[in-house]
């Protein structure tokens, strides 16, 4: 096997390799972290690469793997969270040089947990600026960029974790979404990757944006790996008070269940907009697919769908004015531009304000939750364009001009207000060979649906296999 | 028109700058005036939800773990 075979590994065949011998976690790590030193420089995935701490963690793998103390799916797999994530003992910068030089004195609960199940944390991923923005063109530590295209964004502000992913620096990453950033930058690197319901992954220790809508979520080449990875960090946590009680049910190993007569809407209606043409007819093509699996397909559109996207905006510059509030009085210097007028504006929305828009999203909710009495699941794209080019600010579509952030987010906002679980799994590329993905949508608390329906989406295409770069 | 366009301006300038202030963040004038889109954005947001059938009586939480239950 070469190493970028290796690279490329689902967990079950990693796994599988590790318990008969055939590889070994220290072996792996070292493909990786050589693969990192020779393609990061190119993509700037990482803004750190904890490496001798990685192999300290992959001999101890090896050891306990060979004394047969096997601890499950990420034992001895090299994996990576996104900069937002406490890491004790090591620099989390969140992307902005108000914590550079910061450095934890506990583990985030995701990290913890990632360790306890015996994973490698290879580094810390690229984000956008303090995870506030879709580009991952970072001021202070240069842009993140695509494997596809290096002329283009991955996406954000989970940008580094995507690229890490897509380009195999990575067999899975953490990231965060508070208004598309684990969907986007799936969509723009096509990878999968999960945003759960709200509360479903502990926040503790990761730099909060907006306590409303922040998600927590993996990000892997399979719907299984993606499954697999988020069940091991998922789960109560007494430290995070809005965490979801209860254990995670068991996702990777309950994906084989039958889609067949399963009833799904498309979405529909003018909240879809304008698309670009090949991810129309890309949608077309998966829905056609998911006939042929044996679903049910009718139209459905999302009540105040437009609505609900600014609503959602409001929320989001509250909180994050919120949590910026002192630094932005007494460091304004300390903030680009673009993410200095975020948090300023959030000064302008008023208690009645915040909470009229949370009274709007227990209705919006409820309206949600109506929808899913007769379906199990919602399609509808990620994002209504593939990625866009470095510096870009504008895309032209259907013969109008939208602003990129705009483009980018529209279509995932909703699904940060309602809390629900949205898969986004690659769809299709575009003549450029460009990726883009589709949303999965399902009802709050029912990721299960969502996973299998994506799962033999994958079983069915190949999409999620296409690799964007070589050593 | 453009004496009213800049009266109104003039006006949501003094808004901004009155609600910034107010909330400690006092802003130069130029940052004022930069956050008229956006603020009216916001404004246009929270008017809508003004004219909505909210239910005043619905506990207006920040999370609420029920929601998967």
């Amino acid at each position: 096997m070469t190493p970028n075979e290796l690279a490329y590994l689902r967990l079950d065949e990693l796994g599988r390799a590790y318990l008969t011998g055939g590889l070994s976690p220290v072996e792996v790590t070292e493909v990786m972290l050589a693969r990192i030193e020779r393609l990061n420089p190119r993509i700037n995935a990482f803004l750190k690469v904890t490496a001798d701490e990685a192999r300290k963690q992959a001999r101890s793998a090896e050891t306990e793997i060979h004394a047969g103390e096997w601890r499950g799916p990420l034992h001895g797999v090299p994996v990576s969270v996104k900069d937002l994530f406490f890491t004790r003992g090591v620099e989390t910068t969140g992307g902005s040089p108000i914590y550079r030089g910061f450095v934890p004195d506990f583990d985030s609960t995701v990290v913890a947990r990632l360790k306890a199940a015996g994973a490698v944390l290879l580094g810390k991923t690229h984000l956008h600026e303090l995870a506030y923005g879709i580009t991952n063109d970072n001021p202070y530590y240069g842009p993140c960029l695509n494997p596809w295209d290096r002329s283009r964004i991955p996406g954000g502000s989970s940008g580094g974790s995507a690229a890490a992913v897509s380009a195999g620096l990575s067999f899975a990453s953490f990231g965060t979404d508070t208004g598309g950033s684990i969907r986007i930058p799936s969509s723009y690197c096509g990878v999968t990757g999960l945003k759960p319901t709200y509360g479903r992954i502990s926040r503790h220790g990761v730099i909060p944006l907006s306590v409303n809508l922040d998600h927590v979520g993996p990000f892997a080449r399979t719907v299984k790996d993606a499954a697999l990875a988020a069940e091991i960090v998922a789960g109560a946590d007494k430290n995070d008070p809005s965490c979801l009680r209860g254990s995670c049910p068991a996702w990777g190993a309950n994906l084989e269940s039958s889609i067949r007569g399963w009833r799904v809407g498309v979405v529909r209606g003018s909240f879809i907009g304008h698309l670009h043409p090949e991810i129309t007819e890309a949608m077309a093509q998966a829905e056609r697919e998911l006939e042929c699996a044996g679903v049910e397909l009718e139209e459905v559109e999302i009540p105040d769908a437009v609505e609900v996207g600014e609503v959602a905006h409001l929320m989001q510059m509250a909180d994050g004015a919120a949590v910026y509030h002192r630094r932005i009085v007494e460091q304004p210097e300390a903030f680009s531009e673009d993410v200095r007028i975020l948090i300023e504006q959030g000064h302008l929305v008023s208690a009645v304000d915040y909470i009229n828009a949370q009274r709007f999203r227990r209705q919006f909710q409820k309206k949600l939750r109506a929808r899913f009495r007769r379906l199990k699941a919602m399609l509808l794209p990620a994002t209504p364009i593939p990625a866009p080019l470095l510096k870009q600010r504008e895309i032209e579509l259907a013969g109008g001009h939208e602003d990129i952030g705009l483009a980018s987010t529209r279509l995932v906002r909703p699904f940060n207000f309602a809390g629900v679980p949205v898969l986004t799994v690659p769809c299709g590329f575009t003549t450029e060979r460009l990726p883009f993905g589709m949303q999965i949508v399902t009802r709050a608390g029912d990721e299960l649906t969502g996973l299998s329906l994506g799962h033999a989406y994958q079983e069915r295409t190949g999409w999620h296999t296409l690799r964007p770069m070589e050593a | 028109m453009k004496q009213q366009m800049s009266e109104t301006d003039s006006s949501e300038e003094q808004v901004i700058a009155a609600l910034t202030n107010w909330c400690g963040l006092p802003l130069p004038d130029d940052r004022v005036k930069g956050l008229v889109p956006a603020g009216r954005r916001l404004r246009q947001t929270a008017q809508w939800l003004t004219r909505l059938d909210l239910d005043a009586t619905e506990p207006a939480c920040t999370f609420d773990p029920r929601i998967a239950e």
